[in-house]
């Protein structure tokens, strides 16, 4: 049984970081470090059986598909771009 | 007695004082370990009630006698009673700063009517010319608003007094009321409508469809205000070029690209949403919640200003960064804010804006 508001508050966090990639304009060490962790967040929230299709992420908590982790745009049933950085 | 009970302040200042010994009579003494238990130690038990109503009675005499002899002195009329009040205030007082040991004694010995003495002394400074009961009854008669010499017209009826007092003392409850009451007059109801985007099949059913009635708010989620009830529903969102695809505009805004702000009648994408026209057909409906706030007319006048020239002066769209807003970028959850609306959240991350609005009473439409 997964628990909603830790859910909730994980998603939160990925919206701070991915706000925080944004104000980088996703330059530098920290922004490649933002990008780690944000994969690893969601890599927890999946192997909580968080489903990524029904309860998807708000775009605006999302980094571009490219930085998006590979698990995570096959469980959101998006396609995974030719540039894809391969996280 | 409850004034008294409830305002534990109630010797630190003169017209606090009034207030509680309106309340208090001497015959009140009997109750006041019970109705005042903070004044007492947290063990006592009423085991010996035989005793503790001797000793009540011990204190109501005392208090009796101060006031007796304050309205047998030349001071007549209401003001007697006014200072019969606040003599039994100083009673009072005096007790509830005694010991239990020394409120309620087997004996009361010279030496502990001493004890009252210099509490009362304590409660007029340290005056030490109050050596007995008749100096207190002087004290007592020292007018507590200054030095004016009261005749018999000149004076009011307690309850005069007291409806006074406490005719003030509501007015000062009001204060804030009334403020609040001033500053909503002109005042006009702004709605702010607000919903999370869809989530399973909604993305690709919106961001594969050209049509750009279509709206693609049904996804990424959108926030809107109203300054008729209802009627039309404004929304700031980007300008985005006809080459763009709905995908394109997403990804860049994803990727920290902000565009040209505008504000578009988005009342039709609020009534389809409220009709369920975006819903996924395979995960959760689109919740949609509306909540009312009070503005101010300067607010309304920059709000209709907005509205009127459909776009916010200097501000751009943009997906939310680290520092939201920012003095030239904003989204559709802050947008409005910039006029001075009172908006529920700051951050512009509707995740945390829609339950903002939930807090603040906003209503479910469905």
């Amino acid at each position: 049984m997964l628990n909603h508001k830790a859910v909730l508050n994980i998603q939160r966090a990925l919206g701070d970081l991915s706000g925080e990639w944004r104000s980088l304009k996703g330059l530098g060490e920290r922004s490649e470090e933002i990008v780690h962790q944000y994969n690893q967040l969601l890599n927890i929230l999946l192997d909580w059986g968080w489903d990524a299709y029904i309860d998807g992420l708000d775009p605006d908590c999302m980094l571009p598909d490219r930085l998006m982790g590979r698990r995570y745009l096959i469980a959101a049933k998006d396609s995974i771009p030719p540039d894809h950085a391969g996280y | 007695m409850e004034a008294t009970t409830k305002n534990s302040n109630w010797n630190t200042g003169k017209n606090t004082q009034i207030l509680a010994a309106q309340h208090y009579r001497p015959s009140d003494s009997s109750s006041l370990a019970q109705q005042s238990p903070q004044y007492c130690p947290k063990n006592f038990s009423f085991a010996d009630d035989a005793q503790l109503a001797s000793n009540r009675s011990r204190i109501a005499s005392l208090a009796s006698h101060q006031a007796n002899n304050i309205t047998n002195s030349p001071l007549q009329g209401a003001a007697y009673a006014i200072h019969g009040d606040i003599m039994a205030g100083v009673t009072k007082r005096t007790a509830n700063s005694l010991s239990f040991g020394t409120l309620f004694p087997t004996t009361l010995t010279n030496s502990e009517h001493a004890s009252i003495f210099n509490k009362v002394r304590s409660l007029y400074g340290g005056d030490n010319t109050i050596q007995n009961t008749a100096d207190i009854d002087a004290h007592a008669e020292t007018p507590l608003f200054g030095s004016e010499t009261f005749t018999l017209g000149d004076v009011s009826t307690t309850s005069e007094v007291s409806s006074a007092i406490l005719g003030g003392a509501q007015l000062l409850k009001s204060v804030p009321k009334l403020a609040s009451a001033i500053k909503d007059l002109g005042s006009k109801e702004v709605q702010i409508w607000g919903f999370r985007g869809g989530k399973g099949d909604t993305r690709s059913s919106v961001l594969n469809n050209p049509d750009p009635n279509v709206r693609a708010e049904a996804y990424t989620g959108h926030i809107g205000v109203s300054l008729d009830k209802g009627k039309t529903i404004y929304g700031f969102g980007p300008k985005v070029s006809s080459n763009e695809t709905k995908m394109d505009v997403i990804s860049n805004l994803k990727n920290h690209q902000t565009y040209s702000g505008v504000i578009t009648d988005d009342s039709t994408l609020f009534r389809d949403v409220v009709a369920g026209k975006y819903d996924p057909s395979n995960a959760p409906p689109i919740n949609l919640y509306v909540m009312t706030t009070k503005t101010p007319p300067d607010v309304m006048t920059h709000l209709n200003r907005a509205v009127n020239q459909r776009e916010i002066s200097g501000v751009r769209y943009g997906f939310p960064e680290a520092t939201h807003p920012t003095e030239t970028v904003r989204n559709c959850a802050t947008a409005f804010g910039e006029c001075g609306l009172s908006i529920p959240s700051k951050d512009g991350k509707l995740i945390n804006y829609i339950p903002a609005m939930q807090d603040q009473g906003a209503k479910k439409i469905r």
